[in-house]
């Protein structure tokens, strides 16, 4: 698992995010990692789903280089939280995104442009991702991003 | 952050951070962990059509393949309130 709290001069290039291996074949020649992340974005924040059946930038290559899946066989989602006074709560939320073409990197994103959504504060995005493979989905186990500040 | 830790049901919040409430003054909740129903990717017999898989109206989907051959597809989302089911 890698943690990751990047911090440069701007205040638009803060992010972090976690990503972890959600699935993988018996023999570990296919897989599927998850990364979640959280961004200041342009300022109002950014939340991100990767489902990850390759290896790319911040996944650790142990696995597999490239397994393309077809069309409608790879999905991620995302919560996005804000943390209150009583907790963790849901600021936006989507469901399934599935791969329209052959793909073995799938994101689903989203920029908050100027405010964040749910006023300034701690936010968190919590990520899932699943492949088909085999007749059945896997994976869909939820990776947490860890928590940023985000500004009003 | 222990995510075993989160309620089974969480709170929603507004845009000003405020926890949204129901007619009755209850805090309105949703469950994170609740699945979507499963798009099926395979055709249902052997000379049904395959169902193309869903595109939410107003996604944005962006298909690239950089220089290693990862082809990686990118959906900028449109629809991410909680509570639209």
């Amino acid at each position: 698992m890698v943690l990751t709290l990047i911090t440069a001069t701007s205040a638009s290039a803060h992010y972090v995010y976690e990503n972890d291996e959600v699935w993988s074949n018996t023999d570990s020649s296919k897989c599927l990692y998850t990364r979640s992340e959280v961004s200041h974005g342009v300022g109002g924040g950014y939340a991100q789903s990767r489902g990850l059946a390759s290896d790319d930038w911040g996944v650790p290559p142990v696995c597999i280089w490239g397994w393309d899946r077809p069309a409608g066989n790879l999905a991620t989602k995302w919560t996005y939280y804000k943390k209150t006074s009583s907790g963790w709560s849901v600021c936006r939320s989507i469901g399934w995104k599935y791969n329209t073409s052959k793909t073995n990197v799938l994101r689903a994103s989203k920029t908050f442009a100027i405010y964040p959504p749910c006023g300034g504060g701690y936010y968190a995005t919590k990520a899932w991702s699943k492949v088909y493979y085999s007749g059945a989905w896997h994976g869909a186990y939820s990776i947490w991003s860890g928590s940023h500040y985000i500004e009003p | 952050m222990n995510e075993s830790l989160l309620p089974t049901e969480v709170p929603v919040v507004g845009s000003n951070g405020e926890v949204l409430t129901d007619s009755a003054g209850h805090p309105i909740t949703v469950d994170p962990r609740e699945n979507d129903p499963d798009y099926e990717p395979i055709p249902r017999c052997a000379r049904c059509p395959a169902e193309p898989p869903p595109v939410d109206p107003g996604d944005q989907h962006t298909v690239t393949t950089d220089s290693e051959g990862l082809i990686n597809e990118e959906v900028e989302v449109t629809d991410d309130n909680p509570l639209t089911p």
